[in-house]
């Protein structure tokens, strides 16, 4: 483990005074705190670019500036906690949070059984998806004491509505950063609906707390949703980005025992070798009393600092990066793009005007020259960007092909061989559901980063870099972030309805899986919220939440086909359960292209925009430069002397600006290094394999 | 007596019985016979790490049952009451019942790791019989059960590869002991599912022959884990019992259901004198302090601290045999006076829930065991007939039935029957009575015990006169009921069997004053 590992419990305790403890008195979110100062500061640098690119530069930077804003400003991280029921995730959650009143409903006799998500608001309010018995979904505002009557089992609310997800905006300080936390229902399976948007938005997660304790060895269950949870992270290089909770460590004399036996199992299900698991040891509850009581002791029998550090640590391997690094490279672009006119003028302004002037020029014009070309429909970029996107289609389409074999194939192999199963098809239903799930997810993932490759290549071939160098030293992100497009077209609920209903129409049930689909949608829109992902977020989570439902629909009618062999022979029950899987097999196959076409269409069209944006944004500076050069030409004497000394003043001050976005580049990038010093391994290199391209920058 | 004419209904059955032809038929009724003649037999069910081990080792004031996930725990065992203590072990594959050590056993366990042929041995074992001089066994066999979990996690994986069993075999051997069993005991650990309902769908959906409150009652364990989220973790546990038997269904299924600290039961048994010295000096300690200490476990049990009397060491060993919640109660009673060693730990025992439990399986089980039996006995009996050949001749056919009438025949002339009807429409919630008429139900048909006394509630010592005054003035009051037409046709009933019921009890007690006048 990565010495995650709290010290061991028969340690004597520290009774001098150590500066640790004392730091931890006034214990805060470390990384996290840091997280958020840097990207305020990064916020404070916006106003006043902006009013520069108002009055100097054109449209197109105002705009990229302005998303990039916006996506600093709605972009989250969120950090999907799962486990099994009664291991206390709520508890940890609340812990998290500090909030001493719970958000997360805990009790002894219930346990969550929706998703919850919990994010920033300067104002609590509370919303919760309902469906109704007809299958139609109606959002109401509760307040916190109603949240445990809403969220959990053998609670609900009146009339027969069945509770989707709660969504908490709360003014929580340890959020206003964007920190999304998502509690979700047990890995049990009982909510097959909650479990398949959980799995559907795992790959996208930024950070995953599995949640286990020291009362109970992980179960068969857990080990499960691991084994299916890892082959998504493979998949997307980021087999070492789990984090596991092994919770209530206050409730046993000692957990060494349970400690190796958890870290045993992890090893043998993640194939994560043991020393590169991180297991982390913690009590919420201590936690919790440490709010109340302000006892150091309590605060470090929870191990939360350890915590805390570790979960930011995960998070800045991927997400923060990406937030804060795609922000300073929008400010950057934006300063350059206000630089090179000043510095065309100035250059043109001095001694050797003619000659400077005419060499100047013709840079100029050759460059919008080039820009004009690329601009153009015919150009034959275009081509090769149709080819890549192409070549993406095939290849998510191959991966997810090659997924749904392989599960399909274990099914034939051995499930159907499996007395478990044949007893009782609807976990072998369920389970395919969830692989399906993942494999959706896994596409949305993939199809990010395969897009980002796209316009990173394309970048650098035609020449599009905004800035001559990249600033500072913050890793390349590997998911740089694609300006949301509006889709014009955007298919209505009706309509997704009717797409659901066509292919689930193949089983029996589908009227009732249709409807299911329709709430999964509006499900797993809340979790893709806004800024959630790596596009437009709420859209997707519907799409991604209606093609989901109609699976979940169409194993609905299947599992009322396999109740019905119970009574058959068990080789004639497998032959039977065998050939009504077939057409469900069939059906996967289709709603899986299906969804992967439309998450291909949808990120060609952000690519295409990120690159015509891109090209937009160099004309304008080009057009700029030209035109302060036929001023400069125009300029007398004198004037120049004057002008010079204006564009030394603005240009220092550029110049100033660009030095404290590298020096807050540093600084995000200090974000990343790893949780402590026996993990040394380098961010970079961990999941290298999914970004051989990043040599190409 | 009920037995006697019970026994005189099979002796007439037999005797339709004659000849080669009918010899399966008589052999079946003989297994039904002794199935009523042996002791009642109370198996305990859940599921795999329940705690139903723990519970029959806090029963027996013993720790005779192995408990952990060892190779052990994944037989049968049954535990019967006997002069002296043996371990007898049956095959599965047709060798003989063998006798052996209970130590002996252990050990085999133990061997057999390296030495193949004890592991066949081992292989080959089917379930465990151990007799132990244990007053706690004097009314009823206790059963443990492996657990009804078919899908094993793969802790268990490995042991049950080495027992060559797997997890659907050990399921089934729990349902067929389970079924076997007169009664139940179920076994809920509070924290093995998502909900406690899911666990009441476990045992209703297992297979197991008829589950009802006639013959079941319910267990919820590990409730010490409430605390310290929970002050009163007994009262936690008595919340939800009492919201999985009211709300949830549980009542239509167990008789009661109690919650239980097994963990502190066991504890409290096995405690020592330096134990309660310990926990005597601990309770000087204000109580939110200690509270605060112990809740800290790991700390507890390592650190030095100026404000504790007792070394870590001592901690250490209570903390493992009474858990937290054990230490702060054991303390909170000293604190009250209770310092000497046996009232200590029998009030810890009490506390624990474990002392309810066995007063209620005595009482439910125990007072009715022939009722239960006999129950069982004519219901098994009901299918003679079938066992018929489907080419069987008129002739077998008619014996057959001859002798299934014999016995079932009990159910109409036996008053205990109308008594178990009643019983079951009460349990079912089908019947409108006040609590205190349920009460009074429960205890005239023998729930508190069987002499008139108890049946009518009076002190142990009431004379004759006062107890058929008692008798008389019931009776009249359920006459009452029997005639208000506003209570309907289904209370009528019920009234019209409690007078009957009262009607044999006064039979019973003017035999008994004429037998005292005779001599």
């Amino acid at each position: 483990m990565n010495s995650a590992n709290q010290s061991s419990p028969t340690d004597p305790p520290d009774t001098g005074a150590n500066p640790a403890h004392a730091a931890d008195a006034e214990f805060g979110d470390g990384r996290g705190e840091t997280f958020e100062e840097v990207r305020r500061q990064i916020l404070d640098l916006f106003p006043g670019l902006a009013d520069r690119a108002r009055h100097q530069a054109g449209e197109e930077a105002l705009a990229r500036l302005e998303t990039a804003r916006l996506r600093l400003v709605d972009g989250r991280l969120t950090v999907l906690v799962c486990g099994e029921f009664k291991r206390g995730k709520s508890t940890l959650l609340n812990a998290l949070l500090g909030e001493t009143t719970a958000l997360c409903p805990v009790g002894t006799s219930f346990t969550t059984n929706t998703v919850t998500t919990i994010s920033y608001a300067p104002e609590e309010r509370i919303t919760v998806t309902l469906e109704n018995p007809d299958g139609t979904t109606e959002e109401r505002e509760i307040g916190r004491a109603e949240i445990a009557r809403y969220a959990t089992e053998g609670a609900g609310p009146s009339g027969g509505a069945r509770v989707l997800s709660v969504r908490v905006l709360t003014p929580n300080k340890r959020l206003a950063g964007g920190l999304t936390l998502v509690d979700t229902p047990g890995v049990g399976g009982v909510h097959r609906d909650h479990t398949a948007a959980t799995a559907a938005f795992l790959p996208g997660a930024d950070a995953l707390l599995f949640v286990t304790d020291v009362l109970k060895p992980l179960s068969e269950g857990e080990l499960a949703f691991l084994r299916r949870a890892m082959k998504a992270a493979r998949t997307l290089g980021d087999a070492e980005g789990q984090i596991f909770v092994l919770n209530k460590t206050d409730a046993v004399p000692d957990y060494d025992e349970m400690l190796r036996n958890t870290v045993d199992k992890l090893v043998r299900t993640t194939g994560v070798p043991a020393d590169r698991l991180t297991v982390v040891p913690v009590s919420a509850r201590a936690r919790l009393d440490h709010l109340v009581s302000g006892d150091p002791e309590d605060l470090e029998l929870s191990n939360f600092v350890t915590l805390q550090d570790v979960l930011w640590s995960a998070l800045s391997r991927r997400r923060a990066q990406v937030l804060l690094g795609g922000a300073l490279d929008a400010l950057d672009a934006c300063a350059y793009a206000l630089i090179r006119p000043c510095e065309a003028e100035a250059a043109a302004l001095g001694e050797h005007q003619d000659e400077e002037l005419r060499r100047i020029t013709e840079q100029v014009e050759e460059q919008r020259r080039r820009l004009a070309e690329l601009d153009d429909n015919t150009s034959e970029w275009r081509t090769s960007l149709r080819d890549a996107l192409t070549a993406m289609h095939t290849k998510l389409k191959r991966h997810a092909q090659d997924g749904l074999s392989q599960a399909w194939a274990l099914v034939n192999a051995e499930h159907l061989y499996d007395a478990a199963y044949l007893e009782n098809p609807d976990r072998l239903l369920s389970d395919m559901t969830l692989e399906l799930a993942q494999l959706l997810g896994t596409a949305n993932e993939l199809a990010a980063r395969e897009a980002a490759r796209v316009v990173r290549e394309f970048t650098t071939f035609n020449g599009l870099k905004l800035t001559p160098a990249p600033i500072g030293r913050v890793p390349v992100p590997p998911v740089p972030a694609l300006p949301p497009v509006a889709r014009p077209e955007a298919k209505s609920d009706a309509e997704r309805r009717k797409l659901i209903g066509s292919s689930a129409g193949l089983a029996a049930g589908s009227s009732a899986g249709g409807a299911a689909g329709f709430a999964l949608g509006a499900l797993v829109g809340t979790l893709f919220m806004p800024g959630i992902g790596t596009a437009a977020g709420g859209q997707w989570g519907a799409f991604i939440g209606s093609a989901l439902g109609g699976v979940v629909g169409t194993a609905a009618g299947y599992g009322n086909a396999g109740r019905t062999l119970d009574k058959e022979q068990t080789a004639a029950k497998r032959e039977a359960l065998r050939r009504a899987l077939a057409p469900l097999r069939k059906d996967q196959q289709a709603q899986l292209d299906h969804a992967i076409a439309e998450v291909v269409a949808e990120w060609s069209n952000a690519v295409a925009a990120e690159l015509n944006s891109r090209i937009a944004q160099a004309r304008e500076t080009a057009a700029n430069e030209q035109e302060r050069l036929s001023k400069a030409r125009e300029t007398t004497a004198r004037d120049a002397l004057v002008r010079r000394r204006e564009l030394d003043q603005e240009l220092h001050e550029l110049g100033r600006l660009r030095l404290r976005i590298a020096a807050l580049a540093e600084e995000s990038a200090g974000l990343c290094r790893p949780a402590d010093a026996t993990s040394v391994e380098d961010p970079d290199s961990a999941d290298a394999p999914s970004r051989p391209d990043d040599e190409a920058e | 007596m009920l037995k006697d004419r019970a026994r005189a209904a099979f002796d007439r059955a037999e005797k339709h019985l004659p000849g080669e032809d009918l010899a399966p038929a008589r052999r079946r009724l003989e297994e039904i016979r002794q199935g009523f003649e042996t002791r009642l037999r109370v198996a305990l069910v859940g599921r795999v790490s329940s705690g139903k081990s723990t519970l029959v080792n806090a029963l027996l004031e013993e720790e005779r049952v192995p408990t952990g996930v060892t190779e052990l725990t994944f037989h049968v065992t049954r535990l019967r009451r006997a002069e002296r203590e043996s371990l007898t072990v049956h095959y599965r594959d047709g060798r003989p019942s063998r006798r052996r050590g209970v130590d002996e056993f252990r050990e085999l366990v133990v061997q057999a790791h390296h030495d193949p042929a004890r592991q066949a041995e081992l292989r080959a074992v089917d379930w465990l019989d151990l007799d132990l001089p244990s007053a706690a066994l004097a009314r009823f066999d206790l059963v443990d059960t492996p657990g009804l979990d078919s899908w094993l996690g793969e802790d268990s994986a490995r042991t049950l590869r080495f027992l060559g069993r797997t997890g659907a075999d050990v399921a089934e051997a729990t349902v067929a002991h389970a079924s076997r069993a007169d009664a139940l005991v179920l076994v809920f650990a509070s924290g093995l599912a998502e909900s406690e309902e899911r666990l009441l769908e476990d045992v209703t959906g297992a297979g197991l022959r008829r589950v009802e409150p006639l013959t079941a009652v319910g267990a919820l364990t590990k409730v010490e884990y409430f605390w310290p989220y929970c002050a009163d973790p007994m009262a936690e546990g008595r919340r939800i019992a009492d919201r999985l038997m009211h709300h949830s269904g549980g009542h239509r299924t167990m008789f009661e259901l109690v919650p239980v600290a097994g963990q502190l039961a066991t504890g409290a048994t096995a405690g020592t004198a330096q134990d309660v010295a310990d926990l005597t000096e601990l309770a000087q300690v204000t109580p939110s302090l200690l509270a605060t200490r112990v809740s800290r476990g790991p700390y507890f049990v390592s650190r030095d601290y100026a404000d504790l009397p007792v070394p870590p060491r001592r901690r250490e060993a209570l903390f493992r045999r009474y858990g937290g919640y054990g230490i702060v109660l054991a303390c909170d009673l000293v604190r009250e006076g209770l310092t000497d060693r046996d009232e200590l730990l029998g009030e810890l025992r009490r506390r624990s829930g474990v002392e309810h439990l066995r007063e209620l399986l005595l009482e439910h089980f125990g007072n009715r065991a022939t009722a239960v039996k006999l129950d069982r006995a004519v219901h098994e009996a009901h299918a003679l007939p079938a066992l018929a050949a489907a080419d069987a001749d008129a002739w077998v056919r008619w014996r057959l039935e001859e002798a299934a009438e014999e016995v079932t025949r009990l159910r109409l002339t036996e008053h205990v029957f109308q008594e178990l009807t009643l019983l079951r429409r009460i349990y079912d919630g089908s019947l409108a009575c006040t609590p205190d008429e349920v009460a009074e139900v429960l205890r005239v048909t023998g729930e508190k015990g069987d002499a008139p006394a108890q049946r009518l509630g009076s002190a142990e010592n009431s004379g004759t006169d006062t107890l058929v005054r008692t008798a008389l003035r019931r009776q009249a009051y359920w006459a009452g009921v029997d005639l208000d037409v506003a209570r309907g046709p289904e209370v009528a009933e019920a009234a019209r069997t409690v007078r009957r019921s009262y009607d044999l009890l006064l039979d019973r007690i003017q035999g008994a004053r004429e037998e005292r006048k005779e001599p």
